[in-house]
């Protein structure tokens, strides 16, 4: 099973013929993820690695009508259209690895896919992994073992430092999430976290947060509310930040007592979820909280 | 980006939104002071511009009865600073009579994936504290879809007790401002109920970084905030990275990556380090954005030790290593203690390269922390 991606995904790569989206189309073919279309105005006609190019997402469809999930590497300035044209032709999953996409435009695209009943993963995201089956996304692959963890975050480079640690203490993982390092995108870690905890593949989740905002507080509120769940270990970068100053990604502003380390902790202490308070402790913290949940299941 | 007052008030001038009288100078000796006061007549607020909140109650915020009062004031505030940066510009408003003070605010909110309009019968105090008392703020929500409508706008004249299509003209400005502007949050704080209607008296708003490329409304306002940059904040810009100044330790932590970045630095003050410095070289890092990056490092002479943390995906080690070699060959003798650990897309080549010309690059964060820190 897994969420969001395995074996039956069919990707459209937007911007194909751009060098990111070029170079992640290969690694992505390498990884085994079915890659049946591109998509560049303009460049109709030719291959990228083998990959047939349209001028746009609905010729594309009609030649490749088992297209269900896109990943869009398009510059900040084109990107939403590129999403909206995602969204009239029918696409369910659309996976945003542009950064830089201003606020206002997400905002809108969030909601005009949410209407349309589509998932949009990002904007500024690593993408999807599970690992084993289907890669959508820029995620070096190699740090990702196959098993059954799952694993949501804002960030992207810090989670494949949790997933390399994950793998070098015998954990894999079921599927990772990059929700996005934006202030707005289009799943949040409840959305996530509950398309995990309805997927038979995956025991227990890591959640990796990082200041500002007040996405984690949100996540800790939901959970101490949710009758059904699984375990959830978490870990938040920033500790050692100082407040208020902007930490490159735009989420990260610390605004008033929401949206600092002690906050996210706090809260989340307060719903049930340990901290990991080094990157060192998360398989530690993972496991106890997996042994916590096999000691429940077994009463 | 944080806008100043004067840029707001330009803004919701254009878009008809009743303003007091003012001007705006760059320093006490400007020409247009003197015949700006005879214009706008006493009696003056003399404001400082700055880039943040909380104004009134540095003592930035100055009445004056006279004309000779209001040339004091403007003297005073440009020798005056704001969280270390110097005044660069005071704006002399007309004092208006002010009857009640109300606050009204747009902002993007994240967690609802809406906009958010308050409105409060009580202007002059900042939101949070109107937030936390029983409807002390009427929250308002609107779906980017559907836009401002006329029944919110009732809403909100209905709980301030103002004319309905007073208050409309206002929010209808402000919402337009706040979309072509890419506002993410904009306030009017006070709006003052005076003898002649409602005026904007004082006015905030945010902009949305992401947007100063695209949006060329911003443009005007994106070249006033560049001539106000630092040396690094210009070289960050330029290049792409986030550099921020953390504390007064030696060790400067630069890593690809917000997320890894900080946890990085988390991680060296956990065992035992001072970090000093956090350098986000961002994704996909080339060889030239390393190099700019470390010779910035040694330009400022308050770090000795860089530790950096690289994991490859987006971005290649062996670039990344290129870049270190290239700053160390072009400072020569540096006493820079270097600790490198590399993980990833292109790890063997760049490790070969680095160890080739005597530059430790670990396998592990712990490992390469340690050298760092002992």
């Amino acid at each position: 099973m897994a969420i969001l991606v395995d074996e039956s995904t069919r990707v459209l790569v937007q911007g194909i013929t751009g060098r990111q989206g070029s170079m992640h189309t290969l690694e992505m073919l390498k990884y085994g993820t079915k890659i049946v279309a591109g998509v560049t105005p303009g460049k109709q006609g030719e291959k990228v690695h083998g990959v047939p190019v349209y001028n746009d997402v609905f010729s594309a469809l009609e030649e490749h009508p088992e297209i269900n999930t896109s990943i869009v590497f398009v510059p900040a300035a084109y990107a939403p259209d590129a999403v909206y044209e995602a969204i009239d032709a029918g696409i369910k999953l659309i996976v945003v690895i542009t950064e830089h996409i201003p606020a206002h435009e997400t905002l809108k695209l969030v909601r005009y896919g949410k209407s349309k009943g589509v998932t949009i993963v990002g904007p500024n995201t690593p993408g999807v992994i599970s690992p084993g089956k289907c890669k959508v996304g820029i995620m070096p692959a190699d740090y990702f073992a196959a098993g059954r963890i799952g694993i949501v975050s804002r960030s992207g480079t810090l989670m494949y430092e949790v997933a390399s640690r994950l793998r070098s203490e015998g954990f894999g993982v079921s599927t990772a999430v990059g929700i996005g390092g934006d202030m707005v995108t289009g799943l949040s870690f409840e959305d996530v976290y509950s398309m995990f905890v309805r997927d038979s593949e995956t025991d227990a989740v890591v959640l990796v947060g990082e200041i500002g905002s007040s996405k984690e507080e949100r996540f800790a509120k939901y959970f101490s509310e949710l009758k059904v769940k699984k375990p959830v270990a978490a870990f938040i970068a920033g500790r050692s930040a100082p407040p208020g100053r902007r930490m490159g990604h735009a989420g990260a502003i610390v605004m008033g007592d929401v949206g600092t380390y002690a906050s996210k902790v706090k809260s989340l202490e307060a719903a049930g979820i340990p901290v990991a308070k080094s990157l060192l402790d998360i398989g530690r913290v993972l496991s106890s909280v997996l042994k916590t949940n096999l000691a429940r299941t077994a009463l | 980006m944080i806008l100043y007052e004067f840029e707001v008030k330009s803004i919701l001038e254009k878009l008809g939104v009743p303003v007091e009288p003012s001007c705006v100078v760059s320093s006490p000796d400007d020409n247009l002071l003197h015949s700006c006061l005879r214009t706008i007549g006493p009696p003056y607020m003399v404001k400082a511009q700055v880039r943040g909140w909380g104004r009134g109650k540095r003592g930035l915020v100055i009445p004056a009865e006279t004309e000779d009062g209001a040339v004091q004031a403007v003297k005073e505030l440009f020798s005056s600073s704001y969280e270390g940066q110097r005044v660069r510009y005071v704006m002399i408003s007309r004092k208006v009579q002010v009857r009640r003070e109300y606050y009204l605010a747009l902002m993007l909110d994240a967690d609802s994936q809406r906009i958010l309009l308050l409105a409060s019968r009580e202007g002059g105090v900042d939101v949070e504290k109107l937030a936390r008392q029983p409807g002390g703020v009427l929250v308002q929500t609107i779906d980017p879809l559907l836009g401002l409508r006329d029944y919110m706008v009732r809403r909100v004249a209905e709980h301030l007790g103002l004319n309905a299509s007073d208050v409309g003209n206002i929010l209808r400005a402000m919402y337009t401002a706040f979309w072509s502007y890419n506002m993410i949050l904009l306030e009017l704080n006070p709006l003052a109920l005076t003898d002649r209607g409602l005026v904007a008296i004082d006015r905030k708003a945010v902009v949305d970084d992401d947007a100063l490329p695209l949006n060329s409304n911003l443009s005007e306002f994106a070249a006033r905030l560049q001539e106000e940059l630092s040396e690094v904040q210009r070289i960050s810009l330029k290049e792409g990275f986030t550099v921020v100044e953390v504390g007064e330790g030696g060790i400067a932590v630069v890593g690809n990556g917000a997320g890894l970045t900080m946890a990085t630095m988390d991680y060296v003050e956990q065992a035992g380090g001072k970090p000093g410095l956090f350098l986000d070289l961002g994704g996909g890092a080339s060889s030239e954005r390393v190099e700019k990056a470390l010779l910035l490092i040694m330009s400022l002479g308050k770090y000795d030790k860089v530790l950096m943390n690289i994991l490859g995906g987006i971005t290649r080690c062996d670039e990344v290593a290129r870049g270190i070699l290239r700053a160390l060959e072009r400072v020569g003798d540096v006493r820079l203690k270097m600790a490198v650990r590399l993980s990833g897309f292109m790890e063997e080549e760049a490790r070969s390269l680095l160890e080739s010309r005597g530059v430790r690059a670990f396998r592990t964060l712990e490992e390469a922390a340690k050298e760092v820190i002992s």
